[in-house]
């Protein structure tokens, strides 16, 4: 007897039943969204993001951005079971900083300007700005390797981080003058960048005896501060008051072997590391508002957890790489035999990586991000007021100032002066798309002109040494302005791909692998 | 029913096709749509279910039956005799026999655990049913739920191309 028909399942159904797959192989999720448009369409939704968020937490490891790189480093290392890539920003151009809420950050490396760039895995969308004015002076000092050490996270009070992407996000700067005379007095300067704002607040700076105070490991959100390891100390930066201070680390260590990380009971936390196998978990007990202590909690021997291979290496040394918030996860690079999660409470050892020739890395904890190439058709774009109805005068002012600069750009378009057309119409842009919300028609003819510009500048980058503007790094949301221009490029030889009207051409594919 | 220990509450559940059934009280607020309802007082007499049918309520009420906290004050002695890991091995065998209905069935059981909020049966007949299409070919997939491959071959093409670390 053949069975009745299934009930057409609503949205909401399909994305309960497309939830479960498994948050750490995102080509399943890709896979079901080729199933039809409802599932695309399904998958794609903010509600979607939310739904898997309840269902999965922390978000699950999808890989990490090396944040030292040389030729042939690729930009993103996936970390999951079947093969996994993203967009990321190229490791040449772009040094990963930091990423947290959905956000990673990046400063440029081997580029004209300095400037960072805040990338959205999820959604694909970039958001490029100017570091502080402040920066620029001490880094054209006489010490370029002067680095900045940064933190991204979202702004949004009380935010969850179930659906904030394409919200409003905060980033902290900081950096030392290590120009001054005396050996004795180094400074170090925050500042902070706010997305709603567009620009930096007013600097901060904490005066201190040592130079390179702030090391590039990675830091951590605790409440209302963000901490960083420095040399012999470990610095607090609070959110709210925008002060630093600096305290002691655990044992009074010289904190080149030690990482901050977050207690299971949510406290702050720092792993030290001897020059033996042994790591020491020490977690800061603040017994009252004044009294601070930091106490041993756990001593964990890696040579019990990791498994014989990382042995060959004679004098055994293995390095904490980072602590992912949330996870309770360790990164060890071994140094012989490839680089392990462990996760601190079961103890459970994962290599995730054969490569050891990392320096530094950024973990990516997010949810599986919108399949590129379509989701701008499907994703329902954002009510206006919600982005910039309520600005009132100021919100003309910037439409008024970007319809000024488009103007411009179509004149220099006409004038064939490609440089500036470049800048008017990605200025523009930068300013319209906030305005406006994602895909509003308003930012159609923006889009038009900003290809149009761009082929041209394909075309005449062949042809002459033009600056590099680096057009796809503006803020450009789902796909870069690159594949918006370069459809017309792809469309006719692109033979990679069978053909899908076929239904043979996928019958073997399924969702999971 | 009328057997039932004196001081249990009952509800009246009713289904759009007219038929009448008689739960305890706790069995109902298995589900939080239910839950909500009595705790706002909006309870007093019977409770129709809109958009389920007998059937389906039926098999709703089955599994609240069966899934409702024994541990309580009359329950408590009763649930010390049995070790809680083994109750729960003994529930995710019942789990097992119960989910094994047709597609409709199920997906009707999905509709009901969605609409009356009920999270164990909402995990249970989403996660049974991505693990029954999981190993599918996408073309299987479709066969299953009806429907067909509306996209334009040019739009798959192109997710195809921007994805293909997916189809490796």
């Amino acid at each position: 007897m053949a069975a009745p028909p299934p009930p057409a399942l609503p949205d909401e159904l399909v994305q309960e039943i497309l939830a479960r797959l498994p948050p750490d192989d995102p080509a399943c999720l890709l896979r079901a969204f080729l199933v039809c448009k409802a599932w695309g369409c399904a998958v794609s939704l903010p509600s979607f993001r939310r739904r898997l968020h309840d269902l999965h937490r922390p978000p699950p490891l999808l890989g990490f951005l090396p944040n030292w790189a040389s030729e042939g480093t690729p930009s993103f290392i996936p970390t999951t079971a079947s093969s996994f890539s993203l967009g990321a920003p190229d490791c040449l151009r772009w040094r990963a900083l930091d990423c947290r809420h959905g956000r990673a950050l990046f400063f440029s490396v081997n580029q004209d300007a300095r400037t960072l760039l805040v990338w959205e895995p999820i959604t694909g969308a970039r958001k490029r700005f100017p570091v502080p004015a402040a920066f620029e002076i001490t880094y054209a000092a006489e010490f370029p390797s002067n680095r900045p050490i940064a933190a991204v996270l979202c702004a949004a009070d009380g935010c969850e981080h179930r659906d904030c992407f394409g919200g409003p996000f905060r980033v902290v700067f900081l950096f030392e003058d290590d120009t001054a005379e005396e050996e004795q007095n180094c400074v170090i300067w925050a500042c902070e960048y706010s997305s709603e704002t567009g620009a930096w607040g007013e600097l901060t700076s904490l005066h201190t005896k040592f130079f390179k105070e702030v090391t590039e490991n990675s830091s951590v959100l605790l409440g209302r501060s963000l901490y960083f390891v420095a040399t012999k100390s470990i610095l607090e930066y609070d959110l709210e008051g925008h002060a630093m201070t600096l305290f002691s680390p655990p044992d009074n260590c010289d904190c080149l072997h030690l990482n901050l990380m977050l207690t299971e009971d949510g406290g702050l936390g720092a792993i030290v590391q001897d020059f033996g196998t042994c790591l020491e978990l020490w977690t800061r007990e603040v017994s009252d508002s004044t009294d601070t202590r930091w106490v041993l909690s756990r001593v964990m021997d890696l040579r019990n957890l990791l498994p014989t291979s990382t042995r060959l290496n004679r004098g055994f040394t293995v390095r904490v790489m980072g602590f992912i918030e949330g996870a309770n996860i360790i990164f060890v690079n071994s140094e012989v035999a490839g680089i392990f999660t462990i996760e601190l409470r079961s103890e459970q050892v994962r290599k995730v990586c054969d490569d050891c020739g990392f320096g530094g890395l950024v973990p990516v904890v997010t949810y599986t991000p919108v399949p590129q190439g379509y989701h701008q058709n499907l994703l329902v774009s954002k009510p206006s007021e919600e982005a910039g109805g309520e600005e009132g005068g100021e919100g003309k002012k910037t439409v008024d100032q970007a319809q000024q600069l488009f103007d411009k750009g179509s004149n220099s378009i006409n004038a064939g002066d490609l440089v500036n057309t470049f800048e008017s119409i990605s200025l523009d842009h930068g300013i319209r798309v906030p305005g406006y919300g994602e895909v509003a028609p308003a930012c159609a003819s923006i889009f038009d002109k900003y290809g149009c510009a761009y082929k041209a500048q394909k075309v005449n980058d062949s042809l002459y040494s033009v600056p590099k503007s680096a057009p796809n790094e503006e803020l450009v949301k789902g796909t870069t302005s690159e594949d918006d221009a370069g459809d017309s490029m792809t469309s006719g030889s692109n033979v990679e791909v069978a053909a899908p009207s076929s239904e043979k051409g996928n019958s073997q594919e399924v969702l999971k692998r | 029913m009328a057997t039932r220990e004196a001081g249990k509450k009952m509800i009246m559940l009713k289904s759009p096709d007219g038929m009448e059934f008689e739960v305890e009280e706790a069995v109902a607020m298995e589900s939080q749509t239910i839950r909500k309802m009595i705790e706002d007082d909006c309870a007093d007499t019977a409770i129709l279910i809109p958009n389920i049918n007998s059937k389906i309520l039926s098999r709703v009420i089955e599994y609240c039956n069966k899934h409702v906290p024994t541990t309580g004050a009359t329950g408590a002695a009763a649930s010390d005799t049995v070790a809680p890991a083994a109750l729960a091995e003994d529930l995710k065998i019942w789990d097992a026999e119960f989910i094994k209905v047709n597609r409709a069935t199920r997906f009707n059981l999905i509709q009901a655990a969605s609409y009356l909020n009920i999270k164990g049966l909402l995990d249970l007949t989403s996660q049974t049913t991505i693990d029954t299409i999981s190993d599918n070919s996408l073309e299987e997939i479709r066969s299953f739920l009806s429907t067909k491959n509306d996209y334009l071959p040019e739009e798959e093409q192109t997710i195809r191309r921007e994805n293909q670390w997916a189809f490796q």
